[in-house]
């Protein structure tokens, strides 16, 4: 049974839990001290399967490794959630709540808008009407520029998927920051790019090609220099991949 | 107003052109308990979402009996800091002879407002952004040159970021 931890009694409610993860509970709640505001806060519970002193220390140290990116990126000019307050101790991160949908979702919308549903759907040669390939491609390549950035602050995310990247008014706010480094190798940037294939294409299977194209139009618009290792990092990853499925 | 979470009642007054700073300091220093309030140089603050961030901060500190001042009033002023450095957060925040701009906090309710002699205005963010000296606040939490200095918003996302991981790198 997942309970409400006791810090957020007063703010939150057990129905408000909005994603639960594995490592994660995520609740909207009533900002902590701003009035007539929400906010989001992430909790790490306890692990009952862990050595109690250990898992209080993991919990603590990976709720501040989440922190930390959280404003070393605020310091910069990629768009994620403020901070809004920080326990530590009880694994908890309070942030901004983005209004909006996530990429995935508004992608769905999109094509369920011009298409009927294309989840539904296998026909792998059906195109985008035109209308809507000029806002789905716009917003791609934004998105392929706000991952360009993180790249460029040496932040590597560690999960890009279209759930981890919401849009405000439009533009990508990149969320979920939970399995992100500090890392200035062109290899690990590669191995985010992959991931974020990967997830294109099991989420977004009909078009995910025309949709990796724009974000990597958006992406190297934007990451400069460090362009050509990334790229071929990225190739020999890709290679590897392809090696591992083939050997099942 | 208070927090929900937490039953200590808040009180905060902006003070314009205060005539008694160096009388309110001399009361702070000899540890008066009347002055059991937080008086803040209001030129370093950048809006009352950064002012209660810290407060915040310094109430659940308290709470959780993690404070590194003597009281929540200093711990206040600790809390706006982007350090550990408690003499140098409450020489930053905390009132000089010559100030002029005062914001007054008072945690668990009780008379403080005849404790200034200056002119009351709202506590409000058009107030505030009257006199922040940006350029100091940004030093203050040793901002990098990524956070441009017209770029209010984000001065204010990074200096609360800054006093909220205090402690902890
Ligand atoms: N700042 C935010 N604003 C709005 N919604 C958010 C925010 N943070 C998280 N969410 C919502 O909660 C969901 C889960 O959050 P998040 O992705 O951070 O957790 P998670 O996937 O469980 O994390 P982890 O992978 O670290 O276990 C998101 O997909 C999103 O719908
Ligand atoms: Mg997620």
């Amino acid at each position: 049974m997942i309970t409400l931890p006791e810090q957020l009694e007063k703010l939150s409610k057990q129905e408000n839990l909005i994603a639960q993860g594995a490592e994660s509970l995520v609740y909207s709640a009533q900002h902590p001290y701003l009035p007539q505001q929400e906010c989001i806060v992430k909790y790490r519970p306890k692990k009952p399967y862990r050595l109690p002193e250990l898992d209080a220390q993991l919990s603590k140290h990976r709720t501040l490794a989440e922190a930390r990116v959280l404003q070393k990126l605020a310091l910069g000019d990629v768009e994620v959630p403020h901070l809004v307050f920080i326990d530590a101790k009880n694994g908890l991160i309070y942030m901004e709540k983005i209004e909006g949908l996530s990429v995935k979702q508004w992608i769905w919308n999109e094509e369920g808008d011009t298409e009927g549903g294309a989840q539904e759907a296998g026909d792998k040669s059906r195109s985008l009407p035109d209308g809507d390939v000029s806002s789905l491609k716009d917003t791609l390549v934004l998105v392929g520029q706000e991952i360009g950035k993180l790249h460029k602050s040496d932040i590597v995310h560690g999960d890009l998927t279209t759930s981890n990247v919401m849009l405000r008014d439009g533009k990508p706010v990149i969320i979920d920051f939970g399995l992100a480094s500090v890392s200035t190798l062109a290899e690990d940037k590669a191995v985010d790019l992959y991931v974020m294939e990967r997830a294109v294409l099991s989420t977004h299977p009909v078009h995910s090609q025309q949709y990796c194209d724009w974000l990597f139009e958006g992406y190297l618009a934007v990451v400069g220099k460090s362009q050509k290792e990334v790229m071929r990092k990225l190739e020999d990853v890709r290679q590897r991949g392809r090696k591992r499925s083939m050997l099942g | 107003m208070k927090f929900p979470q937490f039953d200590q009642e808040i009180a905060i007054s902006y003070f314009s052109d205060v005539k008694n700073a160096g009388q309110i300091r001399n009361e702070l220093l000899s540890g008066n308990p009347d002055y059991q309030v937080a008086f803040i140089n209001a030129n370093t603050l950048l809006s009352s979402k950064h002012l209660l961030a810290a407060v915040y901060r310094a109430v659940s500190d308290q709470e959780a009996g993690s404070m590194k001042t003597k009281n929540v009033h200093s711990e206040v002023l600790f809390c706006l800091g982007g350090n550990n450095n408690i003499m140098d957060s409450l020489r930053r925040f905390g009132i000089q002879d010559d100030t002029t701009n005062i914001v007054a906090v008072k945690i668990g309710g009780g008379e403080y407002t005849k404790l200034v002699e200056g002119t009351e205005e709202p506590f409000t963010d058009e107030q505030i952004a009257k006199n922040t000296d940006i350029k100091l606040v940004k030093k203050v939490y040793k901002l990098p040159g990524t956070v441009s200095l017209d770029d209010r918003a984000q001065v204010e996302t990074a200096a609360i970021g800054a006093l909220l991981l205090r402690g902890f790198s």
